[in-house]
């Protein structure tokens, strides 16, 4: 049985004591029996990016984590395939293959206007964007294959060169060329983890491993389950649970009677008294990997001729929203005072 | 630091430890060495491409490029006073982003983050994040600038909860905002910045408060230094406010005859193999189509490379003139890697090399790069710091927490 819960900075609270006690909250949902702590934060039943960015704070909380699995919950509207392919390959290899990922399609108005018309998306692309962020980044953890590494000082041969390759993804808002200059993670791909209610589940054929469902009770809940479920979805489930009546989630109390779940997810003030009523249900997962833990395959890398790219979406780019849509604009805007195109900035993607 | 060390050909040697790079005890122990040696920071350099030339990655090259951000927070995790500089471009990010990720390594590691500032000059960067080439470079500078400034503008913003946020419109970003991160504890990360040309230095004496750079000899230390401060005053800064720390590379043995044998094995250890993928990795052209004993391809090189062809004639050509082969060529670009000052020999004339080029204004403190890791870094804390202390140029303890306070910059709180 698998337990989660979100771990983030206080709302309420600042100075320097705020990374001790995120320390204490982590430990003491450690301690209480969690096997997946996200780096997040609860906005009602639905998880969120939270206060101190999960990808500082994943390899930050890594040895306090003691052996539970971080979950970086990040902004995919608002992160480069690129950077996230790296990030995550660094922190899955820096917890021993323990990482998870839950990409959040968040689009508040503050984000927006905080990142600006670069990022600028339309209410339609938003799981679009989202979903294609996820692979790019995907792409370029395949653009290395597990053995890639040699490593052998004797012979002076650090890797196996026809196991790293350019990908060439092309998608609907990335278009990202490789190789990425960090080796393939140890899963393979980080877990990757999503809530029901985030956006991002409307992006085509898009497939967690992990799903946090939602019900408010124990039958409706259990109803969700089976529903996902007679959809194909295969990977895990996790029922939401909370103490807190917070609408979206099932009483605590009810846990017992939701059907088909894998585990639970926590929404609570007091996240370790919850985590110790629900452990006694079932024992933790064990295993040296997350995936192994849950057991969930490592994705293999797809074999591809050199040179070949394999993730063309076909036609379907006409509009395409290039994440730098703005040095575009900057490029028209220029263009149009030099009253030429002569700026050594040629207009990319139009 | 930069994987695992300074010699292309180092990871071969018997005490390096190519595979531990991959392990977190790597980091908090290397990390637990640099503040034991009461360094100010670590500094991570950083690149956004994948290390191959024309679609080939080097065989013999090792290249563990793990994510500068992840890394430092991992070793932020196990120290308490030494600093923590990530490089991280200004051409391929959004400022909120950024200004985001360095509040939260400053408030995680409690005021000890640096911001290296790059603008990402490799081509190949370009179509990692949807654009067909890279942005001129006169551009990627006018960016940088506004980009820092909006970030700036955010670190500022939080500690004063009155504000509603920023509202900045400028000639690159419109940015309305706030960051979310509820404290950051030096107020902003202290600035660093390592730019050469002349619109890379102006950057940097608007800009930076350390300055990372190449001085192969203390007369290029000087120049650089005097050329700094200049420009850093015209800019209406104070020039003490910029720490200038050039690049020293070192090798460390008991006697001068020992290092400089563990140079000459160093050296050795970087077989043609490897010269010729190191070159071909910096200049984007796979030299290994063709035969070692070839005279240097100049012409299909600058014909098909990935770099602008001016910069690859002026690299080239004193090798093509020499009649040199591909081989011999690759041979001695390995030998002298990146430009920096080698120092090769004991601890004692490393101690008294380094207080000689501070005294005689050469630098006001240095980047040191390990000939390989972490047997070299040790032997630098083990043997050098020592003396550097007993000189009074190295604190035997820290005095501050904040990466601001050890650097004697002024508290942005």
């Amino acid at each position: 049985m698998i337990l989660s819960t979100c771990i983030d900075l206080a709302a309420d609270a600042a100075g320097p004591d705020l990374m001790a006690r995120l320390r204490a909250d982590l430990a003491a949902s450690k301690q209480a029996g969690a096997d997946l702590l996200l780096l997040g934060r609860q906005d009602g039943a639905t998880v969120v990016p939270g206060r101190l960015d999960a990808l500082i704070g994943a390899p930050t909380l890594a040895a306090d984590a003691d052996g539970a699995a971080l979950v970086t919950v990040l902004p995919a509207l608002f992160s480069l395939p690129f950077h996230v392919a790296r990030a995550l390959s660094a922190t899955d290899f820096l917890t021993g293959g323990t990482m998870g990922w839950l990409p959040s399609a968040i689009h508040t108005d503050a984000r927006a206007t905080g990142f600006g018309s670069e990022y600028a998306v339309t209410e339609e692309e938003i799981p679009t964007k989202a979903g294609d962020m996820v692979r790019a980044t995907q792409a370029l953890w395949d653009s290395w294959d597990a053995d890639a590494l040699v490593i052998d000082q004797a012979a002076g041969r650090y890797l196996d060169t026809s196991r790293v390759r350019r990908v060439d993804y092309r998608g609907s808002h990335f278009d990202v060329m490789g190789p990425l200059n960090a080796a393939r993670p140890p899963q393979g791909h980080p877990v990757l983890v999503a809530d029901e209610d985030d956006a991002i589940m409307s992006a085509a054929d898009y497939q967690p491993d992990v799903l946090l469902v939602g019900g408010d009770d124990a039958t409706s809940l259990s109803t969700v389950i089976a529903t996902w479920r007679t959809r194909g979805f295969a990977g895990r489930v996790l029922a939401k649970v909370s103490p807190d009546g917070v609408p979206g989630a099932c009483p605590l109390d009810q846990a017992s009677h939701i059907d088909g779940a894998d585990g639970f997810h926590i929404i609570a003030t007091d996240a370790p008294a919850a985590l110790a009523t629900l452990r006694p249900m079932g024992a933790a997962p064990t295993g040296p990997t997350l995936r192994a833990r849950l057991t969930l395959a490592v994705p293999p890398t797809p074999i591809v001729p050199r040179g070949v790219s394999r993730h063309e979406h076909g036609p379907t780019r006409t509009a395409h929203l290039g994440l730098f849509a703005g040095h575009r604009i900057l490029s028209r805007r220029l263009a149009a005072q030099a009253g030429a195109t002569a700026i050594g900035v040629r207009p990319v993607l139009l | 630091m930069q994987g695992i060390g300074f010699y292309p050909g180092g990871w071969r040697h018997k005490l390096a430890q190519p595979r531990s790079v991959f392990d977190r005890s790597y980091y908090e122990e290397v990390a637990e060495l640099a503040e034991r040696g009461r360094f100010d920071a670590i500094v991570f350099g950083d690149q956004l491409q994948g290390r191959d030339a024309a679609g080939r990655t080097p065989e013999r090259l090792a290249i563990p490029t793990l994510d500068p951000f992840t890394l430092l927070s991992a070793m932020g995790a196990v120290t308490h006073k030494v600093g923590l500089v990530a490089t991280v471009s200004t051409t391929y990010n959004a400022p909120i982003g950024v200004a985001e990720r360095f509040a939260s390594l400053d408030l995680a590691s409690g005021g000890r983050a640096g911001w290296n500032i790059v603008t990402t000059a490799h081509p190949n960067s370009a179509p990692n994040f949807g654009e067909s080439e890279l942005m001129e470079k006169g551009l990627r500078y006018q960016r940088a600038e506004e980009f820092v400034n909006v970030a700036t503008q955010l670190w500022d913003a939080v500690d004063d909860p009155a504000r509603p946020g920023i509202a900045h419109k400028g000639q690159w970003f419109d940015v309305e905002g706030r960051l979310d991160t509820p404290y950051v504890p030096q107020g902003r990360p202290v600035l660093v910045q390592a730019g050469q040309s002349g619109d890379g230095r102006d950057f940097a004496a608007r800009t930076a408060e350390a300055i990372f750079c190449p001085a192969a000899t203390l007369e290029a230390g000087q120049a650089f230094r005097t050329d700094i401060r200049d420009r850093v005053a015209r800019a209406g800064r104070d020039p003490d406010g910029v720490k200038i720390m050039p690049g020293l590379a070192f090798i460390l043995a008991d006697s001068e005859e020992g290092a400089i044998a563990k140079e000459r094995e160093l050296l050795e250890m970087a077989d043609d193999g490897l010269c010729i993928e190191y070159l071909s990795e910096s200049i984007g052209y796979d030299l290994t189509r063709h035969d070692a004993t070839d005279l240097i391809p100049i012409d299909t090189i600058v014909a098909e490379c990935e770099f602008p062809a001016e910069d690859i004639r002026r690299m080239l050509t004193p090798g093509v003139e020499r009649g040199q082969s591909i081989a011999d060529y690759c041979r001695g670009y390995a030998r002298q890697p990146r430009g920096h000052a080698i120092f090769v020999g004991t601890p004692e004339q490393m101690a008294a090399r380094m207080g000689h080029w501070i005294k005689e204004g050469g630098c006001d403190g240095f980047t040191l790069q390990p000939g390989f890791m972490p047997e070299e870094l040790k032997l630098f804390v083990d043997h050098v710091v020592p003396l550097l202390q007993d000189q009074n140029l190295l604190r035997r303890d820290y005095e501050g927490a904040t990466l601001r306070s050890h650097l004697g910059l002024s508290s942005r709180r």
